[in-house]
């Protein structure tokens, strides 16, 4: 047909004109329902707003004066903290482990999956796919006192002698809260430690085995430095979600017993709908979306320069 | 990690037994509490506080009856369909436009968009609930599904575009320009030429689309007030409204708000697999 | 350096039988190469020597030692693979030094040592200057004298390489030819590699196996390869352009095919008399085969055969002229051309042929007639 693409003419929009309106719309909608209401939130968070009582006053960075001298505050930091703590470490550490178990050695058909492993993989998918509010329900059954399973199998092996009740418990109810994300969680690592592995060329690892390693030398040496910029991304989207958890544990403690698995969102959340105190449950949000921006940066800036280490 | 062509030696025989068991543990792992939740939902009330035996020996269909009845799930579970189903065509749609555009368009910006929508997928659900509450309230979509379907839009897209983003560029360009050449303007192009080969990838985003809006929870709790245009999840949530928890039910309601997940995600595993690790495969 | 000696060796991943009852032997500081098409089981072949891969029959001896239940690393064999199989996440210096740094506790070398063999090695290979890159940040010549590097450092006893100059443009390839010669001189080992080329296989090998589907054809030097081929298979694999092969009769101490008439040595004359069916495979190398234009002077008592030219290639120093003669099957036959300037297609040209000894092979089998087929 045309031998030069006159873009342009007849009427047709340019390409960067059809860009942008093409953009339009979901920019749009994110700006209306996602941006707005997030710059809104942190307006809010130098008012001191509360709906029922008709206040509305500025008061500036008074708000986050008294976060800095909220114990409960602190308190649900530290809790969150340590909960994304081990629940990414713990997932990390077992989606690896799983992603090891599930990578097959390449046939001579040179076929990528064999029919068990793509069944496995289905498997391990299911997790991820179950509702945080459905997988509280159901861990909570198993974590019941009386008539839980975990209770029951721990007492049949001999472990512990009498029911325990783990959701009842502070120090408990943390870790179970822990386990349960960590279940949820683990397929999402799983699955990407399984394609970073699967991204190592064979031929590396039959240049290794010539070269005289032992299995140990050719992991630590070529498989674990080269999936670790999987690992970081990993360990970057985990962080972030760890985090800013809130269904799951909502569900399965509500924050206690007494405030020992509340995190930050819970916390912001009883502020903002349970004394209604809008203006400083933004101030809260604000800050948690500042320590997780920080969180973010830190690990992308490392990723990036050991990315540049190995690749 | 099994190393390619291990030549088949009697200490093999060890890691091939470890390997078998480790695998085991990770299936009952993985697959464990959902089974067990079967389990209970199909055990008699008398049954449900006597441990051992496990498995029930009177098994009883009455906690899914109870649960699926008119004024159980049933209303929910419909809201769900409706919201999961808008939501994703919606998202989907808007998404997969600007994901051309930031693929394929010569448009300023693009790290910013991206940026920004990577930053707003950051911020924590729980500060936007209450802007977000005003906001639904003033357009006087308090308690209707409208409001839910729009919000799960908004909050699908920064993932969907992503995706998208990265399975428009895996696209040859050249496919593109040969639309152009052949007299196709950007619009004609996507559509006739771009989104067939696309479609892995659209499915990819709109299963984490469906799985995100069906799975949501924090908005659909908020934003709505009665059975009107509560969801699945907020309903199990809410489940025990008395002082006792009918655990039977629950375990039956669980397993029926979960099965439509589980059917789509072995039905399109490879989609979701595929759409997962897209996703992460970020700048 | 060592003699490797492989015995009846079958391989077979499920049920395709990769590599069938193979056996050759390859002498001690010789430079050996597996020449066959893709899929003939050579890098298979490759594979089972340096033990990444078990035999599913037969045995593999070094200098009369089984080895074949033994792993790479125990067995003291260096592999340079055709995709290099660097570690791209280490320098150069720390790819050079590997091998050395992941040896059994007690037979690693201290660091100064690790140090000073990368040293050597680097230098002698022309890699000192980017001994703290990183592969990536290396053209293909030089990461191919990094694969080489790292599996020399050991000093291995077996070198083996697969299709090693195949990715390297022609330059380049004469480049590592030279280098690869070098090496083999330096360090008097026992080279066997791996290539689908027969000019890589016959310029640099002292022998070389052939093979096809698995199976050994045929193990020669060059020299015996090219003139004495042992079957239809290896004629026609080895040499380019590659052999004709015509559908002829023993008639009498003279073998004919169509109008061409080549009388054949008596020694071979004589062998072939025991054989009972006269039809035989009539093998010329096109050199074999001279076309002049059809106007040049016949010389004396030669017979000439006119025949259409079809096409001519000219690899400037040599010029093939493919022609058509007539009642011939098959019809098209390549050949020499004389005078190449006088040479046109569609035009009649003169055949002659200077075979003194004809390759004949048996229609049935593929095999060479009326010859010890070495």
């Amino acid at each position: 047909m045309t031998g030069t693409m006159r873009v342009g003419s007849k009427g047709r929009l340019s390409e960067a004109a059809s860009g942008y309106l093409f953009v339009a719309p979901a920019l749009l909608i994110v700006a209306l329902l996602a941006l707005v209401p997030i710059l809104t939130a942190m307006w809010l968070s130098l008012y001191r707003h509360l709906p029922i009582f008709g206040i509305t006053e500025f008061v500036g960075l008074r708000n986050y004066l008294a976060l800095w001298s909220d114990q409960r505050f602190w308190s649900a930091c530290a809790t969150t903290l340590y909960f994304t703590g081990v629940s990414v470490g713990a997932e990390l550490l077992l989606g690896l482990g799983i992603a090891l178990l599930l990578d097959q050695p390449w046939n001579a058909a040179g076929k990528e999956q064999t029919e068990a492993e793509r069944w496995l993989r289905v498997v391990m998918l299911i997790p991820w796919t179950v509702p945080t509010v459905v997988s509280a329900r159901m861990w909570e059954w198993l974590y019941q006192t009386d008539y839980g399973l975990l209770n029951h199998l721990l007492m049949t092996a001999g472990v512990i002698e009498g029911p325990v009740n783990w959701l009842g418990h502070p120090y408990w109810a943390l870790h179970a809260a822990i386990a349960m994300d960590v279940w949820k969680a683990t397929p999402f690592a799983a699955l990407l430690l399984l394609a970073g592995l699967k991204a190592i060329p064979p031929d590396l690892y039959r240049a290794a085995r010539v070269d005289g390693a032992s299995r140990w030398s050719i992991f630590r040496h070529i498989t674990l430095p080269l999936l670790l910029p999987v690992m970081l991304v990993v360990l970057a989207f985990r962080t972030m979600d760890a985090f800013r958890v809130f269904d799951a544990v909502y569900v399965l403690t509500g924050g206690g017993p007494g405030n020992s698995t509340e995190t930050l969102s819970i916390y912001t959340y009883d502020v903002l709908f349970q004394t209604l105190r809008f203006g400083y449950g933004s101030a809260l949000a604000s800050v948690i979306f500042a320590m997780i921006l920080m969180l973010t940066a830190a690990s992308f800036i490392v990723m990036r320069r050991r990315l540049h280490a190995v690749v | 990690m099994t190393v390619p062509g291990r030549i088949k030696r009697a200490g093999d025989l060890g890691w091939r037994l470890g390997r078998i068991l480790a695998l085991g543990l990770f299936v009952s792992w993985a697959l464990g509490p959902l089974a067990w939740q079967g389990i209970t939902s199909i055990k008699s009330e008398q049954e449900l506080v006597r441990l051992p035996p496990l498995l029930p020996e009177t098994p009883t269909a009455t906690h899914y009856r109870t649960v699926t009845a008119r004024s159980g799930l049933g209303r929910e579970i419909l809201n769900s369909i409706i919201v999961a189903t808008s939501a994703t065509v919606s998202a989907i749609a808007v998404a997969a436009l600007c994901a051309f555009a930031l693929a394929r368009l010569p448009i300023a910006g693009k790290t910013t968009i991206l940026s920004l929508l990577l930053g707003i997928s950051m911020f924590p659900p729980v500060a936007v609930i209450s802007p977000l509450y005003l906001l639904v309230r003033w357009l006087g979509l308090r308690d209707t599904l409208a409001a839910l379907i729009l919000t799960h839009t908004a909050y699908a897209l920064p993932l969907a575009i992503w995706v998208l983003t990265v399975f428009f560029r895996q696209i040859p360009v050249e496919l593109y320009w040969a639309a152009r050449v052949d007299g196709c303007g950007p619009w004609r192009a996507l559509w006739s030429v771009l989104i067939p080969p696309a479609r892995p990838g659209l499915a990819a985003a709109a299963l984490l689309a469906f799985i995100f809006s069906w799975n949501e929870f924090m908005f659909a709790l908020t934003l709505t007030a009665t059975d009107r245009s509560r969801t699945a999840p907020v309903a199990i949530a809410l489940f025990p409204s008395l002082h006792e928890v009918p655990w039977g039910d629950m375990a039956a309601a669980t397993l029926v708000v979960t099965a439509p997940v589980i059917a789509l995600a072995l039905a399109f595993q490879r989609h979701l697999l595929a759409g997962l690790t897209a996703g992460s495969i970020k700048g | 350096m060592a003699e490797v000696a492989l015995n009846g060796i079958g391989k077979r991943f499920g049920a395709t039988e990769v590599i069938r009852d193979l056996t050759l032997s390859v002498r001690d500081g010789e430079r050996f190469a597996l020449l066959g098409p893709s899929g003939s089981g050579k890098s298979t072949l490759l594979h089972l020597i340096a033990g990444l891969e078990a035999p599913s029959s037969g045995c593999i001896l070094f200098d009369g030692r089984d080895v074949t239940a033994l792993q790479p690393r125990e067995r003291d064999v260096a592999l340079v693979f055709q995709s290099y199989a660097l570690y791209p996440h280490m320098t150069v210096a720390d790819n050079l030094a590997f091998p050395l740094r992941v040896a059994k506790r007690g037979a690693r070398p201290d660091r100064r040592t690790i140090q000073q063999a990368v040293r050597r090695v680097a230098d002698s290979l022309g890699l000192g200057s980017v001994l703290e890159r990183r592969p990536g940040e290396l053209s293909g010549g030089q990461r191919q004298r990094v694969a080489l590097g790292r599996a020399i450092i050991r000093q291995p006893a077996v070198f083996l390489l697969d299709e090693p100059l195949s990715n390297l443009d022609v330059q380049l390839r004469a480049d590592m030819r030279a280098e690869l010669r070098r090496l083999h001189e330096q360090l008097k080992i026992t080279m066997i590699y791996v290539t689908h080329d027969q000019i890589e296989a016959l310029t640099l090998a002292d022998r070389v196996a052939v093979l096809d589907q698995g199976r050994l054809q045929q193990v020669g030097t060059p020299a015996e390869l090219y003139q004495t081929p042992a079957n239809l298979f290896v004629a026609t694999f080895i040499g380019h352009p590659a052999m004709n092969l015509l559908e002829a009769l023993l008639d009498d101490g003279t073998v004919t095919s169509g109008p061409i008439r080549i009388p054949l040595p008596t020694t071979q004359a004589e062998r072939l008399r025991a054989r009972n069916t006269r039809t035989v495979t009539l093998g010329l190398r096109p050199e074999q085969i001279r076309v002049a234009a059809w106007e040049t002077r016949a010389r004396a008592e030669e017979d000439r055969l006119p025949a259409t030219v079809r096409e001519i290639e000219s690899t400037g120093a040599q010029t093939w002229a493919t022609c058509e003669l007539a009642a011939q099957n098959p019809p098209v036959i390549v050949g020499l051309a004389e005078e190449a300037l006088r040479i046109k297609p569609g035009a009649t040209a003169a055949l002659s042929f200077r075979a003194a000894r004809p390759h004949l092979f048996d229609p049935m089998t593929g095999l060479r007639l009326g010859e010890e087929a070495s």
